[in-house]
């Protein structure tokens, strides 16, 4: 990658108000916490009502997919050959 | 003849009582994240100023900066000082990230050079005293600048380092994790690749020598 230098007469440097514009140290902390601690404490499944909670749904989807195959295959249309 | 930069510092130097307070921030930052304030109030402006340097656009230095502290933060645990000072490695953090952006981005790196720099490069590289009359025009600071471009990534980064952000030859060693000594030599060598370009003639040449 090349690199293109520029000689100017003066670097225009910003002054101190407007580099503490960029200066927030809670929103540095906040992303490091954000980067670093999970969203839970402890897993889901060593949480008792998390786990019930997870077991029902988990138990609610296999009893829709048992009742599905249960049902009879609707009729089959014949497809009309329109050519 | 000595090679001495004439840029401003950019990184503030510290006073032994000082880096030994810095160190005791350290500890403190790596139990709790809060404790790292009084080192981002002291490196933040110099960090900034490093980046905005190399990315001119403000609002991207800002996020550049901030992305800096936050894997200078998450990295915390596995520094070690072992001779390396903090400011140093905050550097090298900053100057990965900016290559890092680049290489992401692939967009054309500018930089630009105040013309005392510029003409205090060339007094160096032209091994000029600084009481030298001739004069150094328009002309050559673009020769100059055209010869910098041509140059490896490798080389222009030791050059950048030493005349354009101001620093010591043991400090662009910590930052490039390379002894004092291979920083002098290597900082020596590209000068005299700067030399052979800036020579009357020398601008029909093809290619800069490497290292």
């Amino acid at each position: 990658m090349s690199k293109h230098y520029r000689i100017v007469d003066h670097v225009a440097a910003p002054s101190d108000a407007e580099i503490a514009r960029y200066r927030d140290f809670g929103k540095l902390v906040y992303n490091y916490e954000r980067m670093t601690k999970p969203l839970y404490k402890r897993p889901l499944y060593k949480d008792p009502k998390a786990f019930i909670a997870i077991l029902v749904i988990v138990l609610v989807a296999i009893l829709i997919a048992e009742m599905k195959e249960k049902e009879p295959p609707p009729d089959k249309v014949p497809v009309e050959n329109t050519k | 003849m000595t090679v001495t930069s004439t840029a401003p510092r950019i990184l503030p130097v510290l006073l032994p009582a000082e880096i030994a307070q810095e160190e005791s921030w350290i500890a403190a930052a790596r139990r709790d994240p809060q404790a790292f304030a009084p080192l981002y109030e002291r490196y933040h402006k110099p960090i900034f100023l490093f980046v905005l340097k190399r990315v001119q656009d403000r609002d991207l230095c800002g996020d550049l900066t901030a992305q800096v502290f936050l894997k200078s933060m998450a990295a915390l645990p596995k520094y070690e000082g072992r001779g390396l000072p903090f400011k140093a490695w905050l550097y090298r953090i900053a100057l990965n990230e900016v290559l890092m952006h680049f290489r992401r981005n692939k967009g054309k790196q500018f930089m630009d050079v105040a013309e005392p720099q510029a003409a205090a490069l060339i007094t160096y590289a032209a091994e000029r005293d600084e009481d030298d009359d001739r004069s150094i025009d328009k002309e050559l600071m673009e020769r100059l600048a055209r010869a910098l471009g041509k140059l490896l990534p490798a080389q222009t980064m030791l050059i950048e380092l030493r005349f354009f952000d101001g620093l010591s030859f043991l400090e662009v060693g910590q930052v490039l994790g390379i002894a004092e000594a291979a920083a002098k030599m290597r900082t020596h060598r590209v000068l005299g690749t700067l030399r052979e370009y800036l020579a009357p003639g020398a601008g029909s040449r093809k290619s800069m020598g490497t290292e």
